[in-house]
């Protein structure tokens, strides 16, 4: 309604603009001509905020329809350099009532530390309650492959909806273009492994890919069926520097409620995966040939034997075997907090040193004027 | 004919304004432009140290041997520093791309680094802010002016405030900043304000030194306590 009001002020206006330069009978030019310029400033601003109002309408009509997602851990924000230790965990929470009522609660622990620095160092927790269910979680991907870095990425979807709502299974694509690079075998262990496409759980993706260690690549799906639909994308393209590993796991549990009372279907010790962690590391394996290198400090990347060319150490590699406790990452060089404008000052003295100058200069043009201009004037009255 | 002398006396009589009026613009402009791009003059403060300090200076030793409560993480959202009457709300910062700390966008809002512990945990938080803008001073303009004892607060975001006292403060040029002893745990909790100080360098639009206020935890207040502190206070 007030769009049309607007628009059909608009059209007036343009009307009007475009009657602007005859003047009407019995008008004054100006008052036609200040009114015609408000004209058209009305127009041009509706037609922005109708323009802008289109553009915003389409994508909110977007998001109204798709239901949040989870994401944390993902490149840029976290780094994909050498020497890190990503861990990484979101619990989602989905809930349905017996009447509709959706809701949501994810909660979110992003840990960034030198390698082989383990939680709770450098972690950060953020707790997202909303009330459209979170259908998609994306962590951990792309990120720390430059060599000797450790992700370990954990997601646990628990659904608790009406007795009776069914469950379907799960889809698996994981642990695929992984653990190459070289390494004593088994480098992958992965439960299942498979490829499928659009699946339920999309992890472990290309990624630990550098040489080094057995059983660098460790991710599993338990849970088995989802209630709610759920997609999980993460550690994918990570960890792919030499002495990385990966260790993933991805969890659902589904519990239904009755009308007074709850059962899970889903026991509560299988509802958490509980892969075992790689073994922390005061440093990043060197990516060493077959993966046997005994744990170093921040050592360089090694030469990963099939050919993936591996990083260097972490720059912050020695961090987790120093004298003192480990407290997060350490940054490379000084700070630069300071842009000079307090250790600069000017030279008042001379300042008005040149004020008074020009002061004078100015006199003295104004004197040599008048001079010229008396000289002038004498000239002409001395001549006959 | 006879308007030529009257010409010639002009052209005579009036050239010594003229070359005054010159003399003196031309006086007056370098004056100007001389005063106005002034001169650097290095900032006020500690004695530079040439080398990253040895460990065993006081910088890593707390004040007192108390065991004290360790906070729980919480980012801090505001620090207040009485001996320079400083009161300013944090920013949190991250890394660069190249692995060097982010530095505040706000230069008068110092920032916290986000990948280190909280002030109040076990280890070294560090708290940036630029000693000046192109403008002028900073937020942490009057940092090197702190001494031994001086208090340092912290409010985190959970309202625990974290109270600690300065230890040492000193002057690191760039080349020679030591990391370590910045944001590495020393064992206790401390808190290591960074701000730049020095000879500025013009060329490279950088001060040549850092400037590092080295604290050590002394008392935890939890938000109850502050609470009731500020109420009993009204």
């Amino acid at each position: 309604m007030l769009a049309a009001r607007l628009s059909r002020r608009a059209q007036t206006s343009l009307r009007c603009a475009g009657n602007c330069l005859p003047l009407p009978d019995g008008m004054d030019r100006t008052s036609v001509v200040r009114r015609c310029l408000i004209g058209a400033a009305v127009a041009t601003t509706t037609l922005a905020m109708l323009a802008l109002g289109g553009f915003a309408a389409a994508p909110a009509a977007s998001a109204a329809a798709s239901a949040p997602a989870a994401t944390q851990c993902n490149a840029p924000a976290f780094p994909t350099g050498a020497g890190f230790q990503v861990t990484c965990t979101i619990t989602v929470d989905n809930t349905v009532t017996s009447a509709g009522a959706t809701t949501s609660r994810v909660t979110g622990t992003a840990c960034l530390a030198a390698a082989g620095v383990l939680p709770p160092f450098g972690c950060t927790t953020t707790v997202t309650a909303s009330n459209q269910l979170v259908t998609s979680v994306n962590q951990c991907n792309g990120i720390a492959y430059g060599g000797g870095s450790n992700v370990m990425c954990k997601v646990a979807v628990v659904n608790t909806t009406p007795a009776g709502t069914s469950a379907p299974g799960v889809s698996v694509d994981q642990c695929i273009g992984s653990g190459t690079g070289g390494g004593t075998q088994p480098t992958v262990v992965c439960s299942p492994s498979a490829s499928t496409t659009n699946a339920t759980v999309t992890q472990c993706n290309g990624s630990g890919n550098g040489g080094g260690a057995s059983t660098r690549v460790k991710c599993t799906v338990t849970g088995g069926a989802t209630a709610l639909p759920m997609t999980i994308t993460q550690c994918d393209g990570s960890a792919n520097g030499g002495g990385s590993t990966v260790s993933c796991t991805t969890a659902f549990s589904n519990n239904y409620e009755a009308a007074s009372q709850s059962t899970t279907t889903t026991p509560a010790s299988s509802t958490v995966a509980t892969t075992p962690a790689a073994v922390p590391r005061a440093g990043p394996i060197g990516g060493g040939t077959k993966g046997v290198g005994p744990p170093r400090a921040g050592g360089p990347g090694g030469t990963g034997t099939t050919g993936r060319s591996p990083r260097g150490g972490g720059p912050t590699g020695t961090f987790g075997s120093v004298l003192a406790p480990p407290s997060g990452v350490i940054p490379v060089g000084p700070p630069q907090t300071g842009l000079g404008g307090a250790s600069h000052s000017t030279n008042d003295d001379l300042v008005i040193l040149g004020i008074l100058s020009l002061i004078g200069s100015a006199l003295a043009t104004v004197l040599a004027l008048r001079r010229r201009q008396f000289l002038l004037i004498r000239g002409r009255t001395a001549s006959p | 004919m006879n308007a030529t002398p009257a010409v010639g006396a002009t052209g005579h009589r009036s050239p010594k304004w003229w070359l005054l009026a010159v003399a003196l613009f031309l006086v007056g402009s370098a004056c100007l432009v001389v005063g106005l791009r002034g001169s650097q003059h290095p900032l006020a403060g500690p004695v530079v140290s040439r080398a990253a300090p040895p460990k065993s200076i006081n910088y890593t030793t707390p004040p007192s041997k108390i065991a004290l409560p360790v906070a729980v993480r919480s980012a801090p959202v505001e620090l207040r520093i009485p001996a320079i009457a400083l009161t300013s709300s944090l920013s949190t910062l991250g890394l660069n791309p190249d692995g060097t700390i982010e530095v505040p966008t706000d230069a008068q809002q110092p920032g916290w680094y986000k990948f280190g512990p909280s002030p109040g945990q076990e280890g070294s938080a560090v708290i940036l802010g630029h000693v000046d803008s192109l403008k002028g001073p900073a937020v942490f303009f009057r940092l090197q002016s702190l001494v031994a004892g001086d208090v340092v607060d912290v409010t985190l975001a959970d309202g625990v405030t974290a109270q600690f006292k300065v230890t040492s403060v000193a002057m690191y040029l760039k080349t020679a900043f030591p990391t370590q002893a910045v944001y590495a745990s020393h064992g206790f909790g401390a808190l290591q304000l960074v701000t730049c100080g020095g000879v500025f360098d013009s060329r490279t639009g950088h001060y040549l030194s850092n400037v590092v206020v080295y604290t050590s935890l002394v008392v935890l207040t939890p938000a109850s306590a502050a609470i009731a502190d500020a109420v009993s206070h009204v």
